[in-house]
């Protein structure tokens, strides 16, 4: 049985889940967690990943608090293609959670 | 007569209805915090919606009343791997119970499901100009459609900074049909593209009459684009974005702005310009208009005519403001609203 996390979205994908911000799903990696979300909500890819499979450049993913893209990886904070996908072999525990939130940036 | 607006903002849509065209509502925003910058009705019933977010990349939505929405699955996408990015629906359209979808990274996508799932026009995306294809100002974008109701077959699609294409055989094949049109920059190696397309309309009667509101000038051709003329007689400037075409009356309106390098309305005051000779002439149609102080533009897709008699014209500014005027031009109203940037207006009656 892989560990059970709950995924927390921002309301602005509030239209894209029909009003759903906050689901359960399972897991032992990120990779697999984000996997297993996208199998659930499909129409959720285009808005948090791009067409390499990373994320989308202004999307920020926390987990348990901590950025994701300083998860320790071959190359931590990595932004060439693909290089924001390094820690997603990060294990994950039961109930832990998952942030999403857009950066924001400028004025 | 009642008439529903879909007006598309840079932070959501609005619906504007009247019953009688002189009374009306706003409600919204729906999408609130996404672009909205295209819609369509279906034939059949129902609605299409194009939203967009910086963040969050484009989508289409589906509904059968405008009030609930619905993403679709598997929306246009380019491959997984492409250099090209989906980053914005520009325009929708429905021909012979075919959705079309104008995108930006340029490119045509068709859908003969209602808009549930889509697939690319390869003819045109993978164009064997394609590599001269260069973005303007507004970035690389497919963004008007024409189509020859008598023959299936027959088809324009207009990419700015690139040109109008035409194909003849269904969208196997597309030409450029840009003879008579000045480059906004010429390609070194394939000189039949590099002209900027701002807008498309189209003579009911005769498919091959098209106007052109170009960066470079107002046209028209008398031949389904073999050959551009240009047709300015009466515009102060001819540099402008949306050009509509009332099917009842055949009156064409547009909207100058001080070219290209300002893209404001001349003098700060908001102008529409009217031909009521299929393009013969133009002439101020701007009663009612804030006259001064007004700099925002009207964006391509911001401009909309009702068909009814007498034709209603909409359109709404990149400062917000919308303004109607239900005899074809003669006077305006300033609807007392100020909305965020106005992508989008489109109109239907009932």
């Amino acid at each position: 049985m892989k560990p059970s996390v709950t995924v927390c979205l921002p309301s602005l994908l509030e239209p894209v889940t029909g009003g759903v911000r906050e689901l359960t799903v399972c897991g032992g990696s990120l990779r697999e967690v984000f996997a297993d979300l996208i199998e659930r909500e499909p129409r959720l890819r285009p808005h948090l990943f791009n067409e390499a499979g990373d994320f989308r450049r202004h999307v920020l993913c926390f987990h348990n608090g901590t950025n994701t893209r300083w998860l320790a990886g071959p190359a931590a904070g990595d932004d060439s293609p693909g290089g924001r996908t390094n820690g997603w072999d990060t294990p994950v525990d039961e109930g832990d959670t998952i942030l999403f939130m857009q950066a924001v940036s400028g004025g | 007569m009642s008439v529903r607006l879909l007006v598309g903002t840079a932070k959501g849509g609005f619906w504007v209805t009247s019953d009688d065209r002189r009374e009306w509502e706003v409600t919204g925003p729906f999408f609130k915090g996404w672009k909205v910058t295209a819609g369509l009705r279906l034939e059949g019933g129902g609605f299409v919606a194009a939203v967009a977010s910086d963040i969050y990349g484009p989508a289409v939505f589906l509904s059968p009343d405008g009030e609930e929405w619905e993403q679709v699955a598997e929306g246009p996408a380019y491959p997984d791997g492409d250099d090209r990015r989906l980053r914005q629906i520009w325009t929708l359209r429905e021909n012979r119970g075919t959705l079309y979808a104008g995108v930006q990274d340029a490119g045509v996508f068709t859908s003969g499901d209602g808009g549930r799932s889509w697939r690319p026009v390869s003819g045109l995306n993978e164009h064997e100009t394609r590599g001269g294809w260069m973005p303007g100002a507004g970035g690389l974008c497919c963004h008007a459609f024409l189509f020859d109701h008598a023959n299936p077959n027959r088809m324009w699609c207009g990419i700015s900074a690139v040109g109008v294409f035409r194909t003849d055989d269904g969208g196997g094949t597309w030409i450029p049909k840009n003879r008579g049109v000045y480059w906004a920059h010429e390609d070194e190696e394939f000189k039949e593209i590099g002209h900027c397309v701002h807008g498309l309309a189209q003579d009911p009667d005769d498919p091959d009459r098209i106007y052109r509101q170009d960066h470079s000038g107002m046209y028209r051709s008398r031949d389904g684009g073999e050959v551009w003329e240009k047709n300015e007689n009466g515009l102060a400037t001819a540099f402008g974005f949306p050009i509509v075409l009332d099917r009842a009356s055949r009156h064409l309106f547009a909207v100058p702005l001080e070219a290209d390098q300002y893209r404001l309305p001349i003098g700060g005051a908001l102008q529409v310009v009217r031909s009521t000779d299929a393009g013969d002439s133009w002439h101020s149609a701007s009663e009612g208009l804030p006259a001064e102080h007004a700099y925002g533009g009207v964006l391509r897709g911001a401009m909309a005519v009702d068909n009814l008699q007498p034709g209603g014209v909409y359109m709404g500014t990149t400062s917000g403001t919308l303004h109607v005027s239900t005899d074809l031009g003669e006077n305006w109203i300033n609807l007392p609203v100020t909305l965020p940037r106005i992508l989008h207006v489109s109109a239907w009656v009932g």
